[in-house]
């Protein structure tokens, strides 16, 4: 398959330069995938699909245009990179606009090991076999726990890359789901909710089958989640140290990414302009891009330009060290790209010494925080307010269960408040990330 | 969870040699039946290898669709993009199961394949046959009456308006550093063949209008967004200078907010402020009551229908016959004709919003919520556009009633969590309340309060109802489907305001 992408992808660019494009990037797609849901053990769903899809960017005279097309037949390509050639006089010139230097692109010399060669041999009835038993190994946990559904997906990427440099590169990797989603009845004292439910579960995924964490694991881990949200109350507005679980420092580390990524950095759409090589964060804080970690969701050869993926420091203790930037970007920084093109790769939260135990026991009064909502992480003015639910800590100790409150403060005093790291680090995600313990933030309740 | 926001979603589109929609099912079927040669023998060929099986009902979903954009950012257009997306979605039902397949290839070899993949869900001895060699179409109501779609206009016009945008931000105020603006629009056409022997078809229009400014003073930095769109043609251009109006309000409020302060937090009164709050029903009782969380029993309303769910002053309604609305729909994914559902009369939870699954479920009439995005998903129950009747009550005498609390203008976006019934909300345009007057602007934070017991403190309920401008993106299930929102100014008693 990959072959043949690389052929299309050089007609693809051939053509395009014929009709009268200077600079051409084309990237081709493939994906293959597997998806089971069931529920009161009988499967709800089964999907499988096969999809692939095209997108080029042609330039001339320093103005642009992109096609995107799941059509991959030239006798459809080629009308269109006609006529989108011949409206690009209507396009604004834009000098900053480039193909990066070729002398930075290529492929990382690295083995990442992002496809289970056995993918194909994985076998559609024990998968479906594993799926129902996952379901009846939570429900044997606790008569009250009912069924979301318990889900099972897989599938492999194909994709190459090439552009008018000549570079012309691709990759295939697979990625296996498994998890449970599970709800109890958990009628509320206060005012109308007669009906309440609590719904929680636990996923595990991973570039190798084998890799995925066990059934019964993920079943008690569904299950202790579940039932420590029963009988959730609204906390008291107060100002508490917040214990960010793994999952919660991922999606408040991801923001402050966004943060220091070049788009927003030029755009002045970010808190962190103006900033670089300044103290942002707590000095025990260390924050890197890392594309080269064997295995890793985030992983890769080189980034969406075809420059060489290398690892880059973001945070050096607690000094902001590097935006992540592309060709356009950094132009428009007049800076050098960094490889980041497409975003981040794998963004490592240095772990620290402590357990997460330890970060809970260190708080006499305040949050555990398992759950956000919202868009009111605001990268652009810095100012951070989410609806929240979590577990009350007391005296070092998790307590009650809390919801329908919010904790707000600032990214930056957000970082600056960190604390505590622990060690336990989250691998579910390109971003991993152990717990944290931020200081300080209000919580807004009753 | 469930989302709604008005983020871009990758603004890509069209240009298209379909030029006038007059009739919504003959553009359909010009392009599946005259380009592509997708007949009645064919499609009965397939569902008829995708109930093989034994399922119960099967359904073929053929989509094409044609979408351009243009962005202008720092003065300069600086990208145009086409795209132009294909497939057919095969399903078949057995019960509350599914099995799914599709193809991006509309020839008989691909279907086929997709056929016996949705087949394998089912394994009975009973295997239904279609009968006869056509398929009986029905023509719904047109609720998006469009001559000339915006994909007709020029290119050179579409420029000329986004222009006008960013001039009209920039000339309100000259701390506005950054504008950037885009206009989208897009044509799909919807073919839905199913083995109960009947053919649906449909041409929705898109189009969006959106500009985002960034204003500066010394280290503040604010942003503003405004929008417009909807199901509509070029002469919704021709109604309202739409374009200096958008550009207009996003710079304002930027310029408001350089000026706005830290918000409260704890619990208080909130008003929420005509259209855009429409926001809280969506979250707090729209996704909720749709059928397959009730099916399933996970929502804060399962099992409650004929109970008082909200205070009496309350009457809900989904409706995809909204005209011209971007919740706007002639016929759903699944081929059924979307109704105006009464989901809330008087406080009473009256009924949830149907697909097909759920309806056969729950005994009743399918209400035409079954959406999905394009061919590779299947369809769930979705809102169209959800609103709530117009009240008594004068909106200045709502804001003289409060002595302190917040009232909210527009918003970002909204979230709630079905099972507990949780919500948030985030404004972005916002004021204290003190002694029944606004007195100032304040900024960054999120709303939260619980779907039932909110609804049960709306206190009060104005009577200058309006819908939301056309710029609402649904998320659910990992799929993204347009949607509409109303509502009239609406004082909640006690919402939790979460600001530092």
């Amino acid at each position: 398959m990959l072959e043949s992408y690389k052929e299309l992808a050089q007609e693809v660019i051939a053509t395009a330069q014929k009709i009268g494009a200077e600079l051409v990037t084309v990237s081709i797609g493939c994906t293959t995938s597997f998806q089971i849901e069931a529920r009161n053990q009988q499967i709800d769903l089964l999907k499988e699909a096969c999809s692939s899809g095209i997108h080029l960017t042609v330039c001339k005279n320093q103005r642009r245009s992109s096609i995107t097309s799941n059509d991959l037949r030239m006798e459809t390509l080629t009308p269109l990179i006609s006529s989108t050639i011949k409206t690009l006089s209507y396009i604004g010139a834009d000098k900053f606009y480039n193909l990066p230097d070729p002398s930075l692109q290529g492929r990382a010399s690295a083995d990442l090991k992002f496809f289970d060669t056995d993918f194909y041999q994985a076998n559609t009835s024990e998968k479906i076999k594993n799926t129902l038993l996952q379901e009846k190994l939570t429900l044997d946990l606790d008569k009250r726990l009912h069924t979301e559904q318990a889900y099972y997906s897989d599938l492999i990427s194909q994709a190459v890359y090439a552009d008018s440099n000549g570079f012309i590169d691709g990759y295939e990797k697979s990625l296996f789901t498994r998890g449970m989603s599970a709800f109890v009845e958990d009628q509320s004292i206060l005012g109308q909710n007669t009906a309440r439910k609590q719904t929680d579960g636990w996923y595990s995924c991973a570039r190798f089958y084998d890799k995925l964490e066990p059934l019964d694991s993920i079943s008690h881990k569904t299950c202790e989640r579940l039932i420590r949200k029963i009988g959730a109350v609204k906390p008291k507005s107060q100002e508490v140290p917040v214990v960010f679980s793994p999952e919660m420092a991922r999606s408040f580390i991801g923001s402050v990414v966004s943060g220091m990524m070049g788009e927003n950095i030029f755009r002045k759409q970010s808190f962190l302009l103006n900033r670089l090589e300044t103290k942002i964060a707590n000095e025990n804080l260390q924050l890197r891009d890392d594309p080269l970690l064997a295995g890793k969701l985030g992983s890769r050869y080189f980034d969406s330009e075809g420059v060489k993926a290398q690892p880059l420091t973001l945070i050096e203790n607690g000094i902001f060290q590097n935006y992540l930037l592309s060709t356009y970007s950094a132009n428009k920084l007049n800076m050098k790209t960094n490889g980041c093109a497409g975003g981040s790769s794998n963004i490592v939260l240095e772990p620290g010494k402590y357990t997460e135990e330890e970060l809970i026991a260190s708080v006499k009064n305040g949050l555990y925080l398992t759950f956000m909502s919202g868009q009111g992480a605001n990268i652009t003015t810095g100012d951070y307010s989410r609806g929240a639910q979590g577990i009350w800590i007391r005296d070092g100790k998790l307590a009650e269960p809390v919801s329908e409150f919010t904790i707000a403060s600032t990214f930056l005093d957000m970082l600056n408040n960190i604390t505590m790291i622990a060690c336990e680090v989250d691998e579910r995600s390109s971003i991993l990330c152990p717990a944290v313990k931020i200081q300080k933030m209000t919580v807004a309740g009753t | 969870m469930e989302l709604l926001d008005q983020t871009e979603i990758a603004g890509h589109q069209l240009s298209a040699n379909y030029l006038t929609i007059n009739d919504p099912t003959q553009a359909s079927q010009e392009i599946f039946k005259e380009q592509m040669n997708v007949d009645d023998a064919t499609m009965m060929q397939v569902l008829n290898t995708a109930l093989s099986l034994g399922g119960d009902f099967a359904d073929l979903y053929f989509e094409y669709t044609l979408r351009n954009s243009i962005i202008l950012e720092e003065g300069i257009i600086k990208n145009s993009a086409k795209a132009v997306i294909m497939g057919v979605g095969i399903r078949v039902i057995k019960g509350e199961q599914t099995g799914y397949g599709y193809s991006e290839n509309l020839h008989i070899k691909p279907m086929l394949h997709a056929a016996r993949t949705a087949a394998s869900i089912a394994s009975g001895s009973t295997v239904k046959t279609l009968n006869g060699s056509k398929f009986n179409e029905t023509i719904p109501p047109n609720y998006y009456k469009v001559l000339h779609t915006i994909a007709d206009l020029e290119i050179t016009e579409k420029i000329r308006l986004i222009q006008e945008v960013e001039k009209a931000a920039h000339a309100h105020d000259p701390r506005i550093i950054k504008v950037t603006a885009t206009l989208a629009d897009s044509i799909k056409f919807v073919q839905v063949a199913s083995s109960d022997g009947t053919i649906m078809r449909d041409t929705r229009p898109m189009f969006r209008l959106s500009v985002q400014c960034i204003a500066q003073e010394k280290n503040n930095i604010q942003v503003g967004f405004s929008g417009v769109g909807g199901r509509v043609g070029i002469n919704f251009l021709e109604q309202a200078n739409h374009a200096k109006i958008i550009g207009d309000k996003a710079a304002t409020q930027a310029i408001l907010l350089l000026d706005a302060q830290q918000a409260p937090s704890g619990t208080m009164p909130v008003i929420l402020g005509p259209a855009q709050s429409g926001i809280l029903l969506h979250e707090a009782v729209g996704h909720p009551i749709e059928a397959d969380f009730n099916r399933k029993g996970t929502s804060a309303y399962s099992g409650r229908i004929g109970e008082v769910v909200a205070s009496e002053l309350c009457t809900i309604y989904d409706s995809g016959q909204i005209e011209n609305d971007r919740g706007a729909l002639n016929v759903d994914d699944e081929g059924n004709i979307p109704i105006e559902s009464i989901l809330i009369e008087k406080g009473v939870l009256k009924g949830y919003m149907h697909d097909r699954i759920s309806a056969e479920y729950f005994q009743t009439k399918a209400s035409g919520n079954g959406r999905r995005e394009s061919y590779a998903h299947y369809p769930v129950p979705r809102m169209t556009t959800t609103y709530l009747a117009s009240g008594e009550s004068d909106p200045e005498e709502i804001i003289r009633s409060v002595k302190k609390g917040v009232y909210c203008e527009s918003f970002n976006g909204g979230q709630v969590d079905i099972s507990n019934g949780d919500f948030v909300f985030v404004p972005t345009v916002a004021y204290m309340i003190e002694d029944g007057q606004k007195i100032y602007p304040i900024k960054n934070f999120t709303l939260i309060g619980n779907g039932p017991d909110a609804m049960s403190k709306v206190t009060m309920v104005g009577n200058d109802f309006a819908f939301s401008e056309g710029i609402w993106t649904c998320g659910k299930d990992g799929q993204s489907v347009p949607v509409g929102v109303g509502l009239p100014t609406v004082l909640v008693s006690e919402l939790t305001v979460g600001g530092i």
